[in-house]
């Protein structure tokens, strides 16, 4: 009986320690270390939805462009190739006429401009 | 979130003030700590452990009891779930070096101071000064934390029967000091 009622007192002992005089500002440390994970567990969770919000929107545009990409280069290249074509002909023809220098520059310089044109084709495509 | 002490959660229970932690409230929380931070640091330092590490490790304590709060139901005491958490936290870092002091030889304790309150009784902490590390390891977690002979053994991994008997001790030098007649030599079927 005794002993118990010893065991007793020294459990009452252990619970009720004398308050400590800095007890205050270790309570405001232990809400500055919350706060802080509070913060940062915010931040993460922000930046979390900003990253997937970026990829998404990386996804959707990605998947736009590469379409008109594709329809842009395959148009510009038919052109480019038709082009081609109509100029080799006009070459075997003029060429089988017996072409001078003045007109192999002047093919040149259409060659060079049905290029430029079909660069700027394709820059507007994009 | 507010320093200062809030009137109107002063006057708050507990287990009132825990629910609304539980739900968020860090304000709510942070009384919990101003009433409770002493005794959890006090614990710890009677376990044995610097001061400095043991106000560290009572604040880790207490950022472990806020994320585990809706687990706190109010059975116990909110300062003992508390000191629970503390002491398995810190049997848990300190582990290797709790086993050291269970396993050495016992070493000439410091001697008490020879204080004693209005009372006429010598202070629980100048006390356990006379225990040697591993008795006054053993009597805080079990008398401190609440923990039973079981659970200490099972947490440093030693026989129960080490344990039992560094209790055993402990408590008999602690009653000779504290107690005014001396008590009886014994223990009480704690785990």
């Amino acid at each position: 009986m005794v002993e118990r009622e010893f065991e007793a007192k020294l459990e009452r002992m252990f619970s009720e320690p004398a308050p400590m005089p800095d007890a205050d500002l270790f309570a405001r440390a232990v809400e500055e270390r919350l706060d802080r994970a509070w913060r940062l567990r915010t931040v993460g969770i922000a930046a979390a939805g900003a990253i997937g919000g970026v990829i998404a929107l990386g996804q959707t545009v990605g998947a736009g462009f590469g379409m008109r990409l594709r329809e842009a280069s395959s148009s510009s290249a038919v052109a480019l190739d038709q082009a081609l074509n109509d100029m080799t002909r006009q070459g075997e023809a003029l060429l089988g006429f017996g072409m001078g220098a003045g007109m192999f520059w002047t093919v040149s310089a259409m060659m060079v401009i049905a290029a430029g044109i079909a660069a700027t084709r394709l820059l507007d495509e994009v | 979130m507010g320093a200062t002490p809030d009137k109107r959660l002063s006057g708050m229970h507990d287990v009132e003030l825990a629910a609304l932690a539980a739900a968020g409230g860090r304000r709510e929380f942070g009384e919990l700590v101003r009433r409770h931070g002493s005794a959890v640091r006090s614990l710890l330092r009677r376990m044995g452990a610097e001061a400095s590490t043991a106000d560290d490790m009572a604040q880790d304590a207490f950022l472990q009891a806020y994320e585990r709060i809706a687990e706190f139901r109010g059975e116990g005491t909110f300062a003992g779930w508390v000191k629970r958490i503390a002491a398995r936290l810190w049997l848990k870092r300190r582990r290797k070096d709790a086993k050291i002091v269970l396993e050495a030889e016992a070493r000439e304790p410091e001697r008490a101071a020879e204080y004693a309150d209005a009372a006429g009784r010598i202070d629980l902490d100048e006390a356990l000064k006379i225990l040697s590390p591993a008795e006054r390891l053993c009597v805080s977690l079990c008398y401190g934390a609440g923990l039973s002979h079981a659970e200490v053994a099972e947490a440093l991994n030693t026989p129960l029967g080490t344990v039992k008997s560094h209790v055993k001790r402990g408590l008999d030098k602690l009653r000779e000091r504290l107690a005014p007649d001396g008590g009886q030599a014994g223990s009480r079927a704690h785990g």
